[in-house]
């Protein structure tokens, strides 16, 4: 058995070497996550409004058009049980804050980030964060978490390259760099609300009460919840499901009549934001952003 | 919990400690913990079911001895009868109520009567159609007085829902392995290693070939009408390689793991893909299951005694059955059926097989007529297996169809051509070093037992390599859901 475990050991120590040195220089590629987590260290005291969504919001509301001290903290794919897990926790932390913004955008009441694809980003929320998120043993480790072909390539871009990922401005807003052509707006719309289309409904019942939660911890606790829907280029809003969008709507407008505290703004489909303001057919760019903003900046000061 | 998953590679270690540095006084509490250890493995995935294992553990233990204290044949046959009521009604409750129920309601609608029905909403357990046969064969053969039955129920509850192989086999026989649970198990050095060696190579089939594979085949299957019939054909192609190096995978994962525990569980294949005729396959494929058909269905409806028509209806029988095994579907009885009708020429001409020799001698080169019967063979299993892999019969004449058409003749359609090249690759180096490991219990067995350390453990530094390197997205092994 001795010679067993210490010749299992000495096989397993190259590996484990490899892996131990991996982990140590992926936690240390500077990303995003950190980037909001060290700006929330700072300004806990300030923080007045609080974004939080998926992409949509991370590319959508830049808090330096704000009136009010806010951090962006749209991730990608973020879904309603990350966006609970959220404001659950900073509900409690952020001794000012006011206002918690919240997108509803079409795929919100029917997806979760840990049964999709993208459960890798889990890791995210559990390495960088003090969010208390549902994650798994292998979500606590980048190595684990993203496959390791990718984590090669993150390691010789970052260390080698010296390239560095897209980053978020200082209050969390995403600076993101890829900009479809016009053409590819009007293509693109079709399949992005194709694969936006829920195939089914299971979790509608579950994310529906997510968003009654935080609609009823922010009245708990005396805080502003915005609804948001943002706005789409028409080659998506036009091919969107009638029935999952109708159902997504109904929600809205069911939170804002029932809820004193909360507010549904919707403008996925405004002939506000032309083809000029988007990167793609469901994010804003930084002119949309910037105009955006200025918006949800009016209505928060209202 | 799977075994290609973090929370098996944290529970195994764990488990393996404590069996042989705390739990080593005495073979009742190893066997406690094996038992322990194997209910949570099962709960991790739902804790409601174990209730089933139990109740299933608990029923063939009573009449198991009941069986034992009685010689009066007709209550034998009664306690027989509980037996396989008990465990074919908890496989016909969760996995055929709702085909049975809907074909019912189909048969009396051509007849113009509609019926109202409710399905049942309720999940398959995991692994129910293995313990369930595993349980099944200990109250058989304890009535046929092959066995006796055991006193101890904790290695009784050992020997059914031990963890290597609770979910996906090898079915064993009580005959084999409860033995091994009532004696002391001694740690085996060569033993264990080799376990570790078995493992890996399980590991490696299943995460660099099997997913890998399946990132095609789930696209070609999934939309079939899309492609020409040269991709549905690699589709169909991948889809045998998949489903071979997924299941044996696992098989030797579970042999291996369980070799670290100082068991020995039964071989499951017999590098099947080199067999020259259909009754060589099924042989070499999935044993612990053709051998449990042919024991306690097979040989009791007569086998291949009396007439030729008595012999073809009990082949068929028995293949659709076999078929049957895997779902309450009609495509996987129309899988069965196929395959026994291509099973009858070798009793209807009386053919005997004269494979003996053939992929379990080490040959390096196979003879033209062997060459030939494996290709015969193997292209058989990859049409056959479309009915297998297609969500419902429709699909799979859709897809065959399609392969059959002209556009067979067409270049081949890749979304991503590296990627299949990458596939293909590895396809042919594991066909290689299967070819050359064919008369071992796996493939590199015996590969690399004479190189210096440093090759040797070079050679598995690259298995580990590539199973990190080219793993692709995780994928649950399909014998789970059966």
């Amino acid at each position: 058995m001795k010679k067993f475990l210490k010749l299992f050991l000495f096989f397993c120590v190259p590996v484990l070497v490899l892996g131990c040195t991996m982990e140590y220089l992926l936690r240390h590629i500077p990303n995003e996550f950190q980037i909001k987590s060290d700006y929330l260290k700072t300004n806990t005291a300030d923080i007045k409004t609080l974004l939080v969504g998926s992409s949509h919001i991370l590319y959508g509301i830049n808090p330096e058009f704000l009136t009010e001290k806010a951090l962006n903290y749209g991730n990608i794919s973020q879904t309603i049980d990350i966006d609970y897990d959220i404001i659950h926790q900073y509900i409690n932390e952020l001794p000012a804050l006011e206002t918690v913004v919240l997108r509803l955008s079409y795929t919100t009441l029917f997806e979760q980030l840990k049964t999709g694809d993208e459960s890798w980003r889990i890791k995210n929320y559990a390495i960088y964060t003090g969010v208390n998120v549902d994650a798994d043993i292998k979500h606590h480790f980048e190595i684990f978490s993203v496959k390791f072909k990718n984590n090669l390539e993150r390691l010789y871009t970052y260390y080698i390259l010296k390239e560095t990922p897209d980053y978020v401005n200082p209050s969390g807003w995403g600076t993101h760099k890829a900009v479809h052509s016009v053409a590819r707006l009007e293509t693109l719309g079709e399949l992005i609300a194709k694969k936006h289309t829920a195939s089914h409904d299971d979790l509608y019942v579950e994310n529906l009460g997510y968003l009654k939660k935080i609609v009823s911890e922010c009245k708990e606790k005396n805080i502003d919840l915005l609804l948001v829907t943002l706005p789409a280029y028409g080659s998506y809003v036009n091919n969107l499901d009638s029935l999952q969008w109708k159902r997504t709507l109904d929600s809205g407008n069911l939170m804002d009549k029932t809820y004193e505290n909360c507010v549904y703004f919707n403008v996925l489909n405004t002939e506000r934001f032309g083809k000029q303001y988007f990167i793609d057919v469901d994010h804003l760019n930084v002119a949309g952003a910037e105009k955006f903003s200025k918006i949800i900046d009016s209505l928060l000061t209202q | 919990m799977l075994f290609n998953s973090l929370d098996f590679a944290v529970f195994l270690p764990i488990v393996f400690i404590l069996y042989w540095f705390v739990c080593n006084k005495t073979l009742r509490i190893q066997n406690v913990l094996i038992v322990a250890a194997s209910y949570f493995f099962y709960g991790w995935w739902d804790w409601r079911f174990l209730s089933l294992i139990f109740f299933s553990t608990t029923v063939d233990y009573s009449i198991g001895l009941a069986l034992h204290k009685t010689e009066n044949p007709f209550k034998r046959k009664q306690l027989l009868w509980v037996s396989i009521v008990v465990n074919l009604g908890l496989l016909g409750v969760f996995k055929y109520y709702n085909f049975f129920l809907e074909n019912l309601v189909n048969a009396f609608s051509l007849f113009g009567s509609d019926i109202g029905f409710t399905t049942l909403h309720i999940i398959l357990p995991v692994g129910i159609s293995f313990y369930t046969f595993q349980t099944l064969s200990y109250t058989i053969d304890i009535y046929r007085k092959q066995l006796e039955p055991t006193t101890h129920f904790i290695s009784f509850m050992a020997f059914v829902s031990f963890f290597p192989q609770l979910v996906a086999g090898p079915i064993e026989r009580a005959k084999k392995l409860l033995p091994q649970f009532e004696s002391k198990r001694t740690f085996n050095f060569d033993n264990a290693k080799d376990g570790l060696k078995q493992t890996l190579w399980g590991l490696f089939k299943k995460m660099v070939i099997a997913d890998n594979c399946a990132l095609f085949v789930d696209e070609f299957f999934g939309n079939h009408q899309a492609y020409s019939g040269s991709t549905l054909l690699i589709g169909a192609f991948f889809f045998t390689i998949q489903i071979y190096c997924d299941f044996s995978g696992y098989s030797d994962i579970a042999i291996g793991v369980s070799r670290l525990f100082g068991f020995n569980l039964s071989k499951n294949f017999a590098f099947p893909y080199f067999a020259k005729n259909i009754a060589e396959f099924w042989r070499r494929w999935h044993i612990s299951l053709t051998t449990w058909f042919r024991d306690y269905v097979y040989i009791p409806l007569g086998g291949n005694q009396g007439n030729k028509a008595f012999q073809i209806r009990n082949t068929i029988l028995l293949f659709v059955l076999i078929g049957f095994w895997h779902g309450a579907a009609w495509k996987f009885i129309v899988y069965g059926l196929i395959n026994a009708l291509y099973f009858l020429p070798l009793i209807i001409w009386r053919r005997k097989p004269t494979d003996k020799k053939s992929a379990q001698s080490n040959h390096l080169i196979p003879s033209k007529s062997e060459l030939i019967g494996i290709i015969k063979t193997f292209t058989f299993l990859v049409l056959v297996r479309v009915f297998f892999r297609a969500d419902n019969l429709h699909i799979a004449v859709s897809y065959l169809s399609t392969i059959f058409s002209a556009s067979l003749f067409t270049v081949p359609q890749f979304a991503n051509r590296t990627d299949a090249i990458v596939v293909f690759i590895f396809i042919l180096i594991f066909t290689s070093i299967e070819w050359l490991g064919k008369t071992n219990a796996y493939a590199i067995e015996h590969l690399g037992n004479t190189w210096k350390r440093a090759f040797r453990w070079g050679f598995y530094y690259v298995l580990i390599f590539c199973i990190f390197y080219f793993y692709a997205k995780p994928q649950q092994f399909i014998y789970f859901q059966f």
